[in-house]
């Protein structure tokens, strides 16, 4: 098992190593979204990684262990119409970013409306909330790597992951990240349908319960309220993630993003094994030490194992794939629009000891928390989602005002996080949907109320005929 | 055959929505779960491919004749140190 899950981890540095070539000399655009030079199947492979990061592998079936069917409906309900949504809308953030340049969700919000401060404002949002995410990734790499039953404290097996996310990142940046991407997802791949199809075999053998008992979702309506709620305020936020947007200016064309987002959904037939493998774990009572436990778990029941460890080898990239993601995103934010006036070579390099300090952070928060997994993702998508009024400004919309998007998303995070924390009744709305909600009232009025001068939306630049542009327009 | 864009936002939009939100809370109040598994999560399994058979539809209809576009990037733009 030992062997297989280093040679999966070596075989991953080869190819992270291999990404460099051509690219020695990386610029800073080079080294954060690959200079928009990826085709549809490099695009792909990144971008769907996002899917199936540890939170998913570790925490659906984990819910559903746990929890029942009820959060796998919206769970699969939101990323399923994140796609579709994602279909039309990333397609027009892809021109957002060409036209503008960016690298960064807030370097769109900078050029567009010509404001510092709401550039601050978008960063540092996306800041705070992309810090529970490592933890996420980091909690989720010690229950896998905990099945490799090594004498090693879990502290220094999460450093370890930590120093290998570091050097796939200082390999070559993006392009370490999507070429080991490419390893992960087939290596998960084979590892969710084998040990889906073994416990399907096994389905019967040595079960405890003739049937899983399982908690079927309430019929209440509060119940509805949530789901409906949850999915339609994280389908969005799945576009305005900031390793989304950075995934999204990786892509050589509209077109290829359009053809990789058409072939996304097919890759959720995972989740059905997941299911499968959630409902084999009820049926078969096993010692876990957290219901996040259960994928490595059953595999390890069931799997010889060398296959553990291609399992463990495949589910550790995952998280680690995600991580290196998360820090491409995060170190721009800081030394593109946090700190002004680095030059190009300053950004790249910062960002390093950037993604370094994100790391540790991480890592130790990861070492303090025990939350379940998918609470974190609902606080992330609470404030990520809330600069979706000021992306609907870019893409569609005139006259909006920076200083309007600015107090909307103020005012969306914080009353977001207020109802989460002191659990104020909202009859089973999402909190980060009444955030958005409020948002959204304040952007409008300040619409109609006070409009700015004219901007032409990105929507506006469809620029007939040949779609040549070198520089923005007057 | 080619889809007009209101066609394309209800195949490619409308019709995964539909499929999702009102249709898998309204499965799930249905008393039938065929090997404990809800309903509303066995139609949402279904509705996988369903997605991205409305998203080829506009691909193929609509979006593959869209001529491509080529936009050069200046990521230094404003950022002169």
């Amino acid at each position: 098992m030992t062997v297989a899950f280093l040679g999966v981890i070596l075989l991953s540095l080869l190819l992270a190593w291999l990404s460099r070539r051509g690219h020695r000399r990386q610029k800073a655009e080079d080294f954060f979204v690959a200079s928009g030079q990826f085709n549809a199947i490099l695009f792909f492979f990144l971008a769907v990684g996002e899917t199936y990061s540890i939170g998913s592998i570790l925490g659906y079936p984990g819910g559903v262990y746990a929890g029942g069917t009820g959060a796998a409906t919206w769970f699969l309900g939101y990323i399923l119409l994140a796609f579709v949504v994602g279909y039309f809308l990333n397609p027009l953030i892809w021109r957002a970013g060409r036209i503008y340049g960016a690298v960064t969700l807030p370097d769109l919000f900078r050029r567009h409306f010509d404001s510092r401060a709401l550039e601050l404002v978008v960063a540092a949002a996306g800041l705070v909330f992309l810090v529970p995410l490592g933890m996420q990734q980091f909690i989720g790499l010690q229950s896998i790597m905990k099945e490799l039953g090594w004498a090693i404290s879990p502290l220094a097996l999460t450093a370890a992951a930590g120093v290998l996310a570091f050097l796939y990142i200082v390999i070559s940046g993006i392009r370490a990240s999507a070429y080991v991407a490419i390893l992960k997802d087939i290596l998960l791949i084979l590892a969710i349908l084998l040990t889906g199809l073994v416990a399907l075999e096994h389905w019967s053998v040595g079960a405890v319960h003739a049937a899983a008992p399982l908690k079927l979702a309430a019929p209440a309506l509060q119940t509805d309220v949530f789901s409906i709620t949850t999915i339609l305020l994280q389908c969005v936020g799945f576009c305005l993630v900031p390793q989304t947007c950075a995934y999204v200016f990786t892509a050589r064309s509209a077109k290829a993003i359009r053809r990789a987002q058409i072939t996304m959904p097919l890759y959720m037939v995972m989740f059905p094994f997941l299911t499968l493998v959630a409902y084999y774990a009820l049926r078969h009572p096993m010692p876990l030490a957290s219901s996040n436990d259960v994928f490595p778990a059953v595999a390890h029941a069931l799997l010889p194992a060398p296959i553990v460890g291609l399992v463990l080898a495949g589910a550790a990239l995952s998280g680690l794939v995600v991580v290196t993601g998360i820090c491409l995103a995060i170190g721009p934010l800081v030394t593109r629009n946090l700190v002004p006036g680095l030059s190009n070579n300053q950004q790249r390099q910062w960002a390093k000891l950037v993604m370094a300090l994100y790391l540790l952070l991480s890592i130790a928060g990861a070492a303090t928390s025990s939350q379940l997994l998918i609470t974190i993702n609902n606080l992330f998508y609470f404030g990520i989602t809330q600069s979706l009024p000021g992306m609907l400004g870019i893409l569609f919309i005139r006259r909006m005002r920076a200083s309007a998007i600015i107090c909307g998303i103020i005012a969306g995070d914080v009353l977001a996080i207020t109802l989460y924390e002191f659990a104020v009744p909202t009859y089973g709305v999402n909190a980060g949907f009444v955030g958005l909600v409020v948002n959204a009232v304040i952007v409008f009025a300040g619409l109609y109320f006070f409009p700015d001068r004219d901007r032409h939306p990105i929507v506006s630049r469809l620029l007939s005929g040949k779609n040549m542009v070198s520089k923005i327009p007057a | 055959m080619r889809l007009s864009p209101a066609a394309r936002i209800v195949i490619g939009l409308v019709i995964p929505f539909l499929a999702v939100i009102p249709t898998v809370p309204l499965l799930n109040h249905l008393p039938i779960a065929p090997f404990g598994v809800s309903l509303g999560l066995l139609w949402l399994f279904a509705a996988i491919p369903l997605a991205s058979l409305c998203l080829a539809i506009c691909w193929f209809g609509h979006d593959r004749d869209l001529p491509d576009e080529h936009i050069a990037a200046d990521y230094d733009a404003g950022r002169e140190p």
